[in-house]
């Protein structure tokens, strides 16, 4: 009982040392405190100038040295203690009375000032960044190829530089308590509905975690339904595709240490469309639209109708085609359904082994898997030649969502519709289709149905969504200039 | 927070769904049954019942501000009355749910998949129920628009018989041969049942002529885009005597059906249509749901489906055979028709009577003023 109270006890007396250790907001920032604040940590540079009373801390790597040098280190060796103070009262040394703020300065790649009782902090970030590169993951033929890259800074500009608006909105967040991560919120006023400008305020303003490192990971913090299989706010790395978004009237979020931004709301069309469908002309941007919602389907339904075909409904074969399906599938011992399995858990695996090897090595890994999948396994009796075309099929098929997080949930929810086929043939084909409807149009982003304008229903905005209507017949204006438009007819 | 409503176009596509189900692949055999040569008109004919009886609902409708059917019960029975009133009409829809879904699976079993037990397929058609029904009406509306794009293209392949079809099978003859008119047409009048739900959707949407117009376009597109053209088709592509013997001469005609890589594809329709299916059982759900939640407005919204699904399942056994399943759908099929037929014009004589009640208190009150 003793022991267990003293355990109380001194947990209590811990965590209250703990507390008054810690940094207090509004506390004024001293030498000792900051230093104490960043004790045990050997990169941080701290440099004396006793005779004039002068501290400096900073970190080397996070400054821009030829800069200090001259700048602010020539300049101090120059100081006595008569005009330390004029110097230390221009403009770039902003003074500083909080603790916290001093130390995010520090963090932030700034040195940090100390003279006497007062506080200041010199902007000297230079921190080393990648260039403004192609985009990997999202690459297209025809547009602009510039990605985001993951200095925040950079990636606002090429934002900023294609919305020349003073509309653009820009909110500044800090995520993750240790990791202290920026996220910029974009939006365009009078575009974007200031309810949902709310709401993704209150969910970022909500969001307590230690670390996030990139977009991808915020985003499942702020999404409505985290545990389903489809992603619900859209990511990408392309700035184009960003800024086309915020004129749709959709609030975008960039985070530093980052190259990817996200949009919301986000519908399930805006991750199966790509900016090439509005460069290229019309009817060829509307027919790869449909094919790509073919492809969606063709995915998740064409290794699950082999195994239903083949399981329960041989009559569906036409007579030409059945004796070289019965030929290659006499060979394989397993029932259909272990036989997709297999096959597709290896194409998963080869998929998942080429995405994580350096380029070189991952062409072998093409090599030895085409070899391995498409004639070896054959000759050994594993698995039938058709069922081969249907995996490859299937496979291409989902490569064909340009969206790569969307790509790899409906790669994942095929397995159940292989399961289902196996076990119920076309019926339970149906029916998994019955409960990936359900699931999709059970889904809202941002408080907006996930299937829109498909259901709810809204025909007038088919043309850019099933298709891509010529781009006269688009609504390509604004709102606000709509509502100017009304306003003039009203008052007519 | 304000509710969503329904958009007209969805209420369309609701009635639609719900009335049109696997009764088609067998409708021109009814209708060559009931009508004889010609049958297809005697389609359109009967069509004419389901949309006098839509006219009832719509004015129970206007007449009823878009109140709630309880609302207007409310004016002039007490509660005490409509409760196990409505508690049976709970385990009727129920039931009449529960063994759509169950007809459905039995004839996949007899058709396409001996293997199947009816069972598994109710398991899931249940779980989708209740998924459905404790999401509420909007997003049951939701979920039917899609599956409505995933089924209608199915019924553009009958347009490949346009090469096959020849006036001389439709006979000049009209409403000739062998026929049993009364019991037949009810079958055929089944087949357009399920638009009497929409009584029940009056609270979910919105109080505008485009809902009420929604209403009867729904049931047109079910007869003429539907119905009537595919009995058309059928009797121009079969012979009358085919049609009188096959049991399902839509899935006869799409047996026909030869696509390069795939053929007999009515098995895949025939599953496609489970999704058709899945709606009607829902919404019969949904709307027992809604009056069984009446009756008993202490339960909670997720426990009342559950326990009408546990019940209804549980009933479900008795019927084991398909053609029990039929007698059983047939009679529970005849009593929702005098319900479709009788509940709008209850109401509406309740909406009479309590306007005739105020107007009658508000003279008295201005003569004694």
């Amino acid at each position: 009982m003793l022991n267990l109270l003293k355990k109380i006890l001194f947990n209590d007396l811990q965590s209250k040392n703990s507390k008054n250790k810690e940094i207090q907001k509004n506390q004024k920032p001293t030498y000792s405190h900051i230093e104490e604040e960043f004790s045990k940590c050997a990169d941080i540079t701290k440099k004396e100038y006793p005779q004039i009373h002068l501290q400096l801390m900073y970190f080397e790597y996070m400054i821009a040295k030829e800069m200090v040098e001259k700048v602010l280190f020539s300049k101090i060796e120059k100081l006595n203690a008569e005009n330390i103070k004029s110097f230390l009262s221009q403009h770039q040394f902003q003074a500083c009375d909080d603790s916290k703020e001093a130390v995010n300065a520090l963090l932030a790649g700034n040195v940090i000032i100390f003279h006497q009782d007062q506080t200041y902090i010199f902007a000297a970030i230079n921190l080393q960044t990648r260039a403004i590169q192609t985009a990997e993951s999202e690459t297209i033929i025809t547009g602009s190829h510039d990605a985001f890259n993951e200095d925040i800074n950079t990636n606002l500009s090429l934002v900023r530089r294609r919305v020349k608006s003073s509309k653009l909105k820009v909110l500044k967040y800090s995520i993750g308590k240790i990791t202290k991560n920026t996220v910029y919120i974009l939006y365009i006023e009078d575009l974007a509905k200031p309810d949902l400008v709310n709401e993704l305020k209150n969910r970022m303003e909500n969001i307590k975690v230690d670390a996030i490192y990139d977009v991808n990971m915020l985003v499942q913090l702020i999404e409505e339904y985290p545990t389903s299989p489809f992603p619900q706010i859209f990511t990408t790395e392309r700035p184009d595709v960003m800024s086309s978004k915020l004129t749709e009237g959709k609030i975008i979020g960039l985070m530093s240490n980052s190259p990817y931004a996200f949009s919301a709301p986000a519908t399930f069309f805006d991750f199966v469309h790509s900016p090439d469908d509005y460069n290229q002309r019309w009817l060829t941007g509307s027919l790869i639209r449909i094919f790509r919602l073919f492809a969606f389907f063709i995915t998740v339904t064409l290794t699950a109708l082999y195994v239903s075909i083949t399981t329960f409904h041989y009559a569906m074969v036409p007579e030409l085609l059945l004796p070289s399906l019965i030929k290659s599938r006499s060979n394989v011992p397993f029932p259909p359904i272990i036989e997709a399995l297999i096959m597709e858990f290896t194409i998963e695996l080869l998929r998942e082994a080429g995405a994580r090897l350096p380029t070189k090595v991952g062409q072998t890994i093409g090599i030895v898997g085409g070899i391995v999948i498409g004639s070896a396994s054959v000759e050994a009796g594993i698995t039938s030649n058709i069922l081969i075309i249907f995996v490859a099929v299937s496979a291409i098929a989902s490569f064909v969502i340009p969206s790569y997080v969307m790509s790899s949930s409906v790669r994942i929810i095929r397995f159940g519709f292989i399961i289902m086929a196996g076990f119920l043939g076309n019926l339970g084909i149906s029916i998994a289709l019955g409960f990936l409807v359900l699931s999709l149009t059970s889904l809202t982003s941002l408080k907006t149905p996930y299937l829109w304008p498909i259901s709810p229903t809204q025909p007038s905005n088919w043309l850019d969504t099933l298709i891509r209507a010529p781009l006269a017949s688009l609504n390509n204006e604004t709102n606000t200039s709509k509502k100017k438009k009304n306003s003039n007819k009203n008052k007519r | 927070m304000m509710k969503e409503k329904l958009h007209p176009f969805q209420i369309a596509v609701l009635i639609y769904m719900i009335q049109s189900g696997i009764t088609i692949f067998s409708l021109p055999r009814i209708a060559a049954g009931a009508f004889g040569t010609n049958g297809w008109i005697g389609v359109a004919i009967i069509s004419i019942i389901p949309m006098i009886n839509i006219l009832l609902i719509a004015l129970v409708f206007h007449y009823g501000k878009g109140r709630s059917i309880f609302e207007i019960f409310e004016d002039l029975v007490p509660k005490v009355l409509l409760r196990p009133f409505f508690l049976c009409l709970a385990f009727l829809w129920c039931m009449l749910g529960i063994l759509v879904g169950k007809n459905f699976g039995l004839l996949f079993k007899m058709l396409y998949l001996p293997e199947l037990s009816p069972t598994v397929y109710l398991i899931f058609t249940l779980i989708f129920v209740y998924f459905l029904v404790s999401k509420g009406l909007y997003q049951i509306g939701k979920t039917t628009i899609i599956f409505f794009f995933m089924t209608i293209w199915s019924v553009s392949i009958m347009a490949l018989y346009i090469a096959e079809f020849k006036l001389d099978r439709l006979t000049p003859f009209i409403f000739k041969g062998e026929k049993e008119l009364l019991t037949q047409s009810f079958e055929i009048l089944n087949a357009f049942l399920g638009y009497e739900i929409i009584i029940l959707i009056f609270p979910y949407i919105l109080k505008s002529r485009a809902s009420i117009k929604a209403m009867f376009y729904g049931n047109l597109f079910t007869t003429f885009v539907i119905y009537v053209p595919i009995c058309f088709i059928a009797f121009g592509v079969l012979s009358f005597d085919q049609l009188k013997n096959e049991t399902f001469p839509v899935l006869t005609l799409f047996e026909y059906i030869e696509f390069p890589f795939i053929e007999r594809i009515e098995s895949l329709i025939f599953s496609l249509f489970s999704l058709k299916a899945l709606i009607t059982v829902v919404m019969f759900y949904w709307a027992g749901d809604q009056v069984f939640r009446y009756s008993i407005p202490q339960i909670k919204p997720k426990v009342s489906i559950v326990i009408l699904i546990i019940i209804s399942f549980g009933i479900s056994y008795i019927p084991q055979f398909l053609l029990d399943v039929g007698n059983w759908l047939k009679w529970i099929g005849r009593i929702e028709a005098v319900i479709a037929m009788l509940l709008p014009i209850i109401l509406l004589l309740i909406i009479g009577i309590t306007t005739i009640k105020r107007k009658r208190n508000g003279s008295k009150n201005g003569e004694v003023l």
